[in-house]
Order: structure tokens, then sequence, then C-alpha cells
């Protein structure tokens, strides 16, 4: 099931990423080519604080830098700090966790024109290794009796996984920047406690071996490359 | 600016949508310590055929009451003791008779959970098992499966005399 989801998933991404470029072939208009290096920007996630200050499950602070190449290429890195403080809905179990993650990978902005907007579509791969707290204190013997509770302690897991994300951004001031993705994410590979998986895993989400999630980001485009794209892209400098 | 805050709301409520949670806990999520019964004679499955009672030291619960013609029973383990010891009571109607078939069975414990949601439980790695049966009622014991877990394999194989 997991196989198929991936495949079908890299399968989109493939035909999006060789099929729009070719249709629009057909499009007579001659697009201006963006310098080879056109800057870098910086960028950090809104949806994490909103998640945290509504009382989500958990949630996440997460920043990232990516460099542009042609106006195409994007190849990035993102580092957070992700949290859950968790209680059982119909029991006193609780967990915990709060470690750091990364991210490295590229997205790729699958439209021509230089206009400011950016669809995009990427992969990344993610890593975190964290500790995690799990406790049950009503845990009991319901035949021989007895109770000695339950509190497992800096428990360690580490996880890696790849994502495949799609999106959109747009300019809204000068060099600002709004955009979201959405990202299917994908286990690679798991190491944890013989006590019990967690329930959340930094950068990854609610634990399993696949799991949907997405940013919200606010991107600042730095360097001097990125305001001469921008002339550019307003005729201002010579094709 | 329209457009950003289009974007903003979109990707706002994509990340609610996917923030949708269910209880995914395991369904089977009892342990219990899952014992078959065999003919000697033949290494077949065999449903005894004396009414079978289950105890154990260290608590009031009959952990099995009065079953008849199983092939298999399930018996639940303790948390916290190293080693649990179970009477098997074969009753005859039709002699009036009772034999007792005492199992100690060597285990260690420790701890599971799945996710706060989720009940916590106890799982138990088999180490050794011996038995008194001073009636000859079984011919022997074997460990099958050392893991007690959700996995509910066989963990203990009883060998049943069952010429007579």
């Amino acid at each position: 099931m997991l196989h198929w989801r991936i495949s079908r998933y890299i399968c989109i991404l493939t035909i999006s990423l060789v099929a729009l470029p070719l249709l629009a072939k057909d499009n007579k208009e001659v697009i201006p080519k963006a310098p080879l290096f056109c800057g870098v920007a910086v960028q950090a996630d809104l949806a994490g604080p909103v998640m945290k200050a509504v009382g989500s499950k958990f949630d996440q602070i997460e920043v990232g830098a990516r460099l542009n190449f042609r106006d195409h290429f994007f190849p990035l890195c993102e580092l957070g700090i992700g949290e859950s403080d968790r209680e059982g809905r119909e029991n006193n179990n609780t967990f915990h966790t709060r470690a750091p993650y990364f991210r490295i990978g590229m997205d790729y902005n699958l439209n021509k024109k230089h206009n400011g907007n950016r669809l995009m579509a990427g992969v990344r791969y993610g890593f975190s290794s964290f500790k995690y707290d799990f406790a049950d204190p009503d845990f009991t013997d319901a035949v021989w009796g007895g109770s000695s509770g339950f509190d497992m302690q800096d428990l360690k897991g580490r996880m890696q996984w790849l994502e495949f994300s799609v999106g959109c951004e747009t300019k809204l001031w000068s060099f600002i920047r709004l955009g979201w993705n959405l990202r299917f994410k994908a286990r690679l590979h798991q190491s944890v406690s013989s006590y019990g998986a967690p329930y959340y895993t930094p950068g990854f989400g609610k634990n399993g071996s696949s799991t949907f999630g997405g940013t919200i980001n606010l991107i600042f485009d730095v360097g001097r490359t990125s305001k001469k794209l921008n002339a550019k892209q307003h005729g201002l400098l010579e094709r | 600016m329209r457009k950003a805050f289009g974007i903003f709301v979109t990707g706002l409520l994509m990340l609610a949508i996917g923030a949708c949670e269910s209880i995914d806990c395991t369904l089977n999520n009892v342990v219990m310590l899952n014992v078959g019964f065999y003919d000697s004679q033949t290494g077949n499955s065999y449903a005894f055929t004396d009414t079978l009672t289950v105890t154990a030291q260290g608590t009031d619960s009959v952990l099995y009451n009065r079953g008849i013609r199983q092939t298999a029973i399930t018996l639940p383990m303790s948390y916290w003791q190293e080693a649990d010891t179970l009477t098997f009571s074969f009753y005859k109607w039709e002699y009036d008779l009772s034999y007792d078939v005492v199992l100690r069975v060597q285990k260690t414990n420790f701890q599971h959970f799945e996710s706060p949601d989720c009940p916590t439980t106890m799982f138990h790695t088999l180490t050794a098992i011996d038995y008194d049966d001073a009636d000859s009622y079984v011919d022997s014991i074997v460990i099958a499966n050392t893991a007690v877990n959700y996995a509910s394999l066989e963990n203990i194989k009883i060998y049943l005399h069952t010429d007579d």
C-alpha cells in the first residue's frame, strides 16, 4: 500500500516536471532567461506558531534557507524544533518530546515566467534524533493486583524520512514572499525503544509509515542577484 | 495582496484538514498466554474431554473456568512476578475424579505502549517451564514460542495422554 502511494506520488511529480514544460513550448512568448545564480532566501514557517497557539497536539518552530539557480532550481535546507505534549483522550497517559530536526532537498519551480509567482514541486530528506517520555500513572495488574505505575523517561528514537512536496508562493512586497506547500512524508528508517514507538517524531509528524504535512512560509529574498532578476523581469536589463 | 491572502488562507485550510486525526490503537490489544493441547501419541491438536479449570497462586481469580472440548485456551499472566504458578485441574465427571497439573512459568516482564490514546500493557518473554503431575495425566509440556505479546502466537504446548 505504501509503495503504491509513493509510486503514484513519484509518477505525478515526474509527469508534472516533464509534461508542463513541454506544454509550455507552444507558447510563442519569449521568456527572459534568469541568471545562473539568482540569490539566497531565508524562510520561516508560520504554521508551527499557529499550531502552538491553538493548542495542537504537536507543533514546530522551523526556519530554512535556500539558493536560487535560474529561478527554477532551489537547493535548500530546513531545521526546526518539534514538540509534542499529549494526553490520552480517555486515560491519563502522557507523551512528551522536544527535539531538533533537519531536512535537505530541492524545490523546482514549474512556472516558466519570472513574474514573482512560483509553482513548486520538491523532494526532501529529513532526519531527527530525539528522546521521548511516556507515562501511565494508572498502570495496574487487574488479575494479580499491584501497581508500580509506568514512567519511561528519555527513551531514544531516531528516524529518517523522505518528503515529496507541492506548493506555491507569491511576492508580497519587494523581497518578501508568502507561500505554502503540502508534503507527503514516507518513513525510510526508524529506531525506537523496545518499550514502544513515539507518538510523534519531530519534523515528521504523527508516527507511522507515512503521513501528510505542510508549511506556510514567509520568505525573504536576500542578495544582489535577486534584485537583478527583479529588474530583468521588468525588462530593465538586456536579455 | 489579495492573492497573497488567498494563498495564506488556502494553506491554513489544507493544514487544518490534514490535522484531522483518528485513534488507531491495535485492535488485538489483549496480551495472554496461549496454551494448546495435543495428543501425545499422534502429535495432533486435541480437544480435551475432561472439564478444565485453571487457577493461580497469588490471586483468587479463576483464570479459566470449567471449559471442555477445547483445543486451546488463553490465560492472563501476572505483571510483576518473575514466575507464575498455574494449577490445571482436569475433572472427570463420570468417575468424580480430579487431576491437578501444576505448571510453573518463569518469565521476564516489560511494559509496552502504543500511543497515549491506547491502553498500556505488559509483554512477557518465557524463560523456562516445569511442572508437577502426580497422576501422570500429562505426557510433556514444551515452550512453542517465548514471546507473549499482541501477536497471540501459541506459547505452550501440553501433550496429554489420550489412551485412557
